[in-house]
């Protein structure tokens, strides 16, 4: 086992990070003075990991949904469920799936070392019976039901419909009603053999606690592993979209819209992901020239916003907002972005947006539940929560403009609209 | 976290500061009181709006905004809710505490004095707002309320409430209607404007490491200028319930929405409304409440069952989404989770339950600047101000005869369904 500081110059701030002999990796960010301990139990499996196989063995297909389903159902064991036992501690729990990780977690103010053992006891103790499964088509499809009727929810998947051919990303991380259906207790061992391997996982905690508060329920509680390979199967994805335009009529009173940009599918390094975000700071935020050229041309509100959306096998920049003008909003866009690349990125429009993208990292910093999900997220895509807040301060303009000229093909986007029903 | 220190620097002006260096960021805010009314709720609206767009020394949007991303992604943000029967407009700024620039900027005074600004030096010209910043954000606040209808919960849940309180203060909506945001002008909301500094109870609250005293020395000379007339701060609280309404609105949605109201013959500031608060998490709070055991987990019935308690207005609210052929299954459980309270069929472990999860809650919303800011906003109009463990040793205090004594109060007052089509 071996145990690391890394400390941060420019915030004064450190963390731990734990190589634990189980197999997994956990890291401890200490808040001095804080009441809140919050905690985070994640694995790489979300819903894009339909396919796969382990130590090269045959390949598993399964039905969609089916890594949310699992999420849903760890919380119960054959004493019962982990909700009950949370109530003991007074903890608050709650668990998310995405589409590349699943992940438990629990906020506390006392007794963390009580619910600690419950985090780590229940993720690792599966208990799948024909009859809890069937129990939870009812709640699920109900889960369903209600993302049916949200049309930011509806527009992103239409839009990511005719974005990706082929590639999982399309498809609701809850799967359908029918997909669902299709699950049953062996289908969820071989899933949670397959991904909930410590050396597939990553646990990060903060608040007021040391290394040693941490271990002495960590070394208790965590069945080593062994190592496995896990390969996960994409079918070939173009790099063209399938359409650039969607729509679809539904109970809204403002229209919505997103128009993806779809990229070349590649791993994100560290340096990269700060250029993006100054990029998307210089493109979008409300000081920039386009968000004023939209607003001034009553095309867009408040609702307006971009997003970095990237993972196993897919990359993309997404604009998206209420308007009442989508067509034309978009064609603004594109436009702008044009000019961009054509003339290049204004010296204070650079330096306003590393001050915003810079001052926006180490506010995130504050809270420990931000901490813990940036971390485990960042674990999985090998990125270190200091050495991003470092690549921002040390990007420069040269950086930004070359970054630009390598994604936000505009020839290759698809938007998606939202209108109102007649 | 210091203690709450509070000033009242102007006739129905308090000034609040908690002084805490464990933040990165730090944070000011004004919450502005006036009475809810037909006539002044939308006006008072896009008021709230248009202050934060512009002001005489960012005189548009993106020069203000610019400003605002060259201090680190500072934030200028103007929200509008109902706090009782009192529409609560709030400003607040928000940004990285100094210790944390690159170029050794002071941040925390730029954010005081820009707080100032956009409060007492908009852009006005000839007893008049601008009509291009007006013509904006009318159109961003008719989308807002538009969008309001576009997530069924939220539509809902105020349809609720509007039906339950159609002929109390309550009722009103937090921004009025579109009809009256269409006719406003620019004389309007000047005249609103000075009502709001004339009239408007004020609460400041400063969060961070910096000093807050020349925060509050500005604040204080704004408004020694101003001849203060305060209105006063209540609520109507209804106690007895006559008829049950009960309307049902069809739609072309996938899930039906039941929303449930009831009134709890208890609010603050009159009653203590601790037990109530409570009652109200062991029915329907967490994720092992009453509601979530037995209407979700056993009966498999829907997703989300939860009840909410607006301890202001001496209203509770149970919110789920069902298939509507579960409809009146779904209502029939949850009314027999309600009646259960009523009996007193609650056990210790629920009880002991709910008081460590809200008593958790409590000492937790004090490690952020917002949850500060937020526990002790919403504690203005109570009857006292309780610091997190007050409250908590309240909670404690509560016993099994004060919750189901509480339960018996509820009163069913309107149901709202949804209906899928």
């Amino acid at each position: 086992m071996s145990i690391k500081e890394i400390k941060s110059q420019r915030t004064g701030d450190r963390y731990y990070k734990i190589n634990h002999n189980s197999g997994l990796t956990i890291y401890l960010y200490p808040k001095a003075n804080y009441n809140s301990k919050y905690a985070i139990f994640g694995t790489k499996y979300g819903s894009v990991n339909n396919a796969f196989s382990l130590d090269g063995g045959k390949v598993n297909s399964v039905p969609d949904g089916i890594a949310h389903y699992l999420e849903h159902k760890l919380f119960e064991s054959e004493d019962g469920d982990a909700f009950a036992r949370y109530a003991k501690t007074g903890a608050n729990a709650n668990a998310y799936t995405s589409f590349d990780k699943t992940c438990y977690l629990f906020s506390c103010t006392e007794n963390f070392d009580e619910s600690f053992e419950i985090l780590l006891d229940f993720v690792q103790s599966p208990y799948f019976t024909e009859e809890t499964v069937a129990k939870e088509q009812g709640i699920i499809g109900q889960e369903i039901r209600m993302y049916d009727d949200s049309p930011e929810w509806r527009v992103m998947f239409n839009m990511l419909e005719k974005m990706y051919h082929n590639h999982p990303v399309k498809i609701d991380i809850a799967g359908t009603v029918d997909s669902i259906a299709k699950i049953t207790p062996r289908y969820l061992y071989d899933c949670y053999n397959t991904f909930y391997n410590l050396n597939n996982m990553v646990l990060c905690v903060a608040g007021d606690l040391t290394p040693e508060d941490i271990l002495k329920t960590a070394d208790k509680m965590l069945k080593p592993c062994e190592k496995h390979t896990i390969e996960n199967y994409f079918e070939d994805e173009p790099y063209e979209v399938v359409d650039n335009y969607v729509e679809q009529e539904f109970s809204v009173s403002v229209p919505l819209f997103n128009l993806g940009f779809k990229d070349k599918a590649h791993k994100v390094s560290q340096k990269e992901l700060a250029e993006i975000e100054i990029l998307m700071s210089v493109i979008a935020s409300p000081s920039s020239e386009l968000y004023k050229r939209l607003d001034d041309g009553k095309l867009i509100n408040q609702s307006f916003s971009d997003e970095y959306f990237s993972g196993p096998g897919y990359n993309s920049v997404i604009l998206s907002g209420e308007s009442r003008s989508p067509k034309e909003a978009a064609e603004m866009i594109k436009q702008y972005i044009m000019e961009l690349k054509d003339k290049g990125i204004n010296k204070e429009d650079f330096e306003i947006a590393k001050k915003e993208v810079y001052g926006d990292a180490v506010s995130s910093l504050n809270s420990v539940d931000n901490i813990c999900n940036t971390m485990a997220d960042f674990h999985f895509n090998q990125i270190d929560i200091f050495g991003l807040i470092d690549d921002i301060a040390a990007c420069t303009l040269e950086d930004v403009e070359n970054r630009l000229m390598k994604m936000l093909d505009v020839n290759n986007s698809t938007l998606s609209v939202i209108v109102p029903k007649e | 976290m210091n203690t709450l220190t509070q000033e009242e620097i102007a006739q129905g002006v308090i000034f609040s500061s908690v002084k805490d260096s464990r933040f990165k960021t730090m944070k000011i805010s004004a919450n502005i009181f006036m009475p809810l009314s037909e006539e002044t709720a939308s006006v008072n609206a896009l008021l709230c709006y248009m202050l934060v767009r512009s002001c005489k020394a960012y005189p548009d949007f993106t020069t203000l905004s610019r400003k605002l991303a060259s201090l680190y992604g500072a934030e200028l943000n103007g929200s509008v809710s109902k706090m009782g029967d009192m529409q609560c407009l709030n400003i607040t700024v928000s940004g990285l505490d100094d210790r944390y620039t690159i170029g050794g900027e002071t941040i925390s005074q730029e954010l005081s004095r820009l707080l100032c600004q956009v409060i007492f030096n908009p852009k006005v010209e000839n007893n008049k707002f601008d009509e291009d910043d007006m013509l904006q954000e009318k159109r961003q606040l008719l989308d807002m309320i538009d969008s309001e209808f576009n997530d069924k919960r939220v539509y809902a849940s105020q349809r609720l409430i509007e039906t339950m309180c159609d002929n109390e203060l309550y009722g009103i909506k937090r921004c009025g209607t579109k009809e009256q945001i269409e006719a406003l002008t620019t004389e309007d909301i000047y005249k609103a404007w000075e009502n709001m500094l004339k009239t408007a109870h004020f609460e400041f609250m400063f969060v961070g490491d910096s000093d807050s005293q020349k925060a509050s020395d500005v604040i204080y000379n704004a408004f020694k200028e101003i001849n203060r007339e305060p209105v006063d701060i209540s609520t109507d609280v209804v106690y007895s319930v006559f008829d049950v309404k009960d309307v049902v609105e069809e739609m072309d949605v996938a899930q039906s929405k039941l929303e449930i109201g009831f009134r709890t013959a208890c609010a603050e500031p009159e009653s203590e409304a601790t037990a109530t608060r409570l009652m109200c998490s062991i029915l329907g709070g967490t994720a092992h409440s009453k509601l979530f055991n037995n209407v979700r987990e056993k009966k498999s019935l829907c997703y989300y069952c939860a009840s909410r308690f607006f301890r202001l207005k001496g209203i509770m609210i149970i919110e789920s989404g069902v298939e509507t052929a579960d409809i009146d299954k779904a209502k029939e459980a949850i009314l027999n989770e309600v009646e259960e309270m009523k009996k007193g069929n609650i056990t210790d472990f629920e009880i002991e339950s709910a008081k460590l999860a809200v008593t958790n809650s409590f000492y937790g919303i004090t490690d952020t600047v917002t949850g500060i800011v937020n526990w002790y906003s919403s504690q203005i109009m109570d009857a006292s101000i309780d610091t997190p463990k007050e409250a908590a040793d309240k909670i404690n205090a509560v016993t099994k005869e004060q919750i189901v004594a509480a339960a018996n109060k509820l009163q069913l007052d309107t149901i709202f369904t949804l209906k899928s089509k």
